[in-house]
């Protein structure tokens, strides 16, 4: 893939004889969001803090920005907003406090302070202190110090934990917004199957460490496996019937007595009587079309994800 | 580091503790004021009771405590990973923290020294090396916080929880002062010895001079002692290079933390 803001070579990192992530490839583009999606423990986690320096990888490369990370994260880490794990904020301060500390040490405006907490709806005056927030205010105060110096990419580690539906959706607009007005690049992991469906244009499955499928949703959504299950009395007769009659459609056997045809739009009742005009005996029919979390669930090896 | 060093003191809002801890700095000359004061007094006697009791005994165990507060406080709080995001680097993060730490210590000193000056104008006490002991206290709140430092790194090494620090804090002060108070220890000239290697006797070896013998006894126990005090440059000298060693252990101990 071209044009990758993020990318991994063989990135691995071991805890002793544990592996948290292994030989992951992984490619995130400009101005579109990634998400990382896995079951808690995948290595999700981990990834995120391997791409900024917080865990140093055991081995393999990452770049960021087209540049090695080693080396340069000085100039590079200023570009990145990030959320890692649970919202660390001093709780004797409010939230504009603590936003002021990291505002002084990225050396931003005061104005962006209040931009920032406008994003994700918090007060700019508030005598609210950190250790009295919610986990949904806490949450969005991370995200707020995430978007406050304009970085070009944000990496968000489950990012929507703690909230409510309504906060939920909130948060999923203004990270659209965010990706299509300021065209910054996102990558954001979840468990969360159907929150990465609405918000992400990339996705990435990983589990025990190990990336099994990266690409857009559609072409994920293409590879959900769909189809028809004849239940006959001659398998490969009826393929041969359905091929000559129906314009080849896929097709495959599971045994003597069952064939499965890959193609959901063929007409089902015009098969039964094709197949019972030529001597074919039709026990079942049992059409079948997998959903996204079935894919999901078929990659992962059948544990599925959210 | 300006700016570091500036967060450190915008982090210090609502922490009682630290404030709480100046406090005792303004407590202790008036307890002894009140508890302990005698009619022939001189503000010299008092200051002297000052470096003595609340420089060695309280003074050195705050700089612990809040040392071991200041340090954990990122790990506690999950701050540490944002602020190595931005990115800010260990070694200067601690040093941020350090040099809040040789500030209240410079504070603390002085702020004893005002408030037993201030005792002393109500007392109508005779003022005698008034001058004298502002550098003395100046030079103290710098000196403390090198005697602190041995202390420090270890409180920061074991990242134990404030309780346990505080004991630690107080048995090295403790032992210390029982150490500076021991002829066998003090009694001896400067070189490979107790006497110069541990931060108070040292201390004590060096103040001592700038006190005024009153009575028959001090005058003989300060003529006994007057061999063995350390020179300034001396003093200094060992007490910066011991915390020099104790500082870049400290951010050695810092870096391995885990964000």
């Amino acid at each position: 893939m071209n044009d990758c803001m993020i990318e991994t070579v063989n990135l691995t990192k071991r805890y002793g004889e544990q592996t948290s992530v292994s030989a992951l490839n992984l490619h995130v583009q400009k101005g579109r969001i990634y998400g990382l999606l896995g079951r808690n423990g995948a290595g999700k986690t981990t990834t995120m803090r391997m791409l900024l320096g917080l865990t140093k990888p055991t081995s393999g490369d990452i770049r960021l920005f087209g540049e090695p990370l080693a080396g340069h994260e000085r100039a590079l880490l200023p570009r990145i907003g990030c959320m890692i794990e649970s919202p660390g904020f001093y709780p004797n301060l409010t939230g504009t406090e603590n936003l002021q500390i990291f505002a002084r040490l990225r050396g931003v405006r005061r104005g962006a302070i209040q931009d920032a907490l406008s994003v994700v709806g918090l007060p700019y005056r508030d005598k609210k202190l950190f250790s009295q927030y919610s986990l949904g205010m806490k949450q969005r105060l991370a995200i707020a110090l995430a978007v406050m110096h304009s970085p070009d990419m944000l990496i968000l580690d489950e990012p929507v934990n703690g909230l409510d539906p309504i906060g939920i959706a909130e948060m999923r607009a203004s990270l659209r917004k965010l990706c299509d007005e300021k065209g910054i690049t996102i990558l954001i992991s979840s468990h969360i199957l159907s929150e990465m469906a609405l918000l992400a244009d990339d996705i990435g499955i990983i589990d025990r460490g190990k990336l099994l499928e990266e690409g857009n949703l559609a072409e994920l959504e293409a590879r959900a496996d769909s189809y028809i299950r004849f239940s006959v009395s001659d398998a490969a007769r009826s393929a041969q019937i359905i091929g000559d009659v129906f314009q080849r459609p896929k097709m495959s056997l599971q045994d003597s007595g069952t064939l499965l045809v890959h193609d959901t739009s063929v007409h089902t009742a015009e098969i039964i009587r094709t197949l019972v005009q030529n001597g074919v005996d039709v026990y079942d029919v049992h059409k079948r079309e997998d959903s996204l979390e079935d894919y999901f669930r078929r990659v992962t090896g059948g544990e599925g994800i959210g | 580091m300006v700016d570091l060093f500036v967060c450190e003191i915008l982090k210090l809002r609502r922490r009682k503790l630290f404030f709480l801890a100046v406090l005792t700095a303004l407590f202790f000359p008036l307890a002894f004021n009140v508890l302990m004061g005698k009619p022939n007094d001189t503000f010299e006697d008092q200051i002297t009771v000052c470096y003595q009791f609340t420089g060695y005994l309280i003074q050195i165990p705050l700089i612990v405590v809040l040392a071991a507060q200041l340090f954990s406080q990122e790990q506690e709080s999950g701050a540490l990973k944002n602020l190595l995001c931005v990115p800010v680097a260990r070694a200067a993060l601690a040093t941020g923290k350090l040099l809040l730490l040789l500030l209240f210590s410079m504070v603390y000193s002085l702020s004893g020294y005002l408030t037993t000056l201030c005792f002393a104008l109500l007392r109508g006490l005779p003022l005698g090396g008034v001058a004298l002991h502002l550098l003395l206290s100046a030079a103290c709140g710098y000196l403390f916080f090198a005697a602190a430092m041995p202390c420090v790194l270890l409180v920061v090494f074991l990242n134990k929880s404030t309780l346990i620090c505080v004991i630690i804090a107080f048995f090295y002060a403790t032992l210390n002062y029982i150490l500076a108070m021991s002829k066998p220890v003090i009694f001896q000239p400067t070189g490979l010895n107790m006497g110069t290697l541990l931060p108070l006797p040292l201390l004590q070896r060096w103040l001592t001079q700038f006190f005024s013998a009153a009575g028959e006894q001090s005058r003989a126990y300060h003529a006994a002692f007057s061999p063995y005090f350390s020179s300034t440059p001396a003093c200094f000298a060992v007490l910066s290079a011991e915390a020099a060693l104790c500082l870049a252990a400290i951010v050695r101990v810092y870096n391995r933390r885990e964000a």
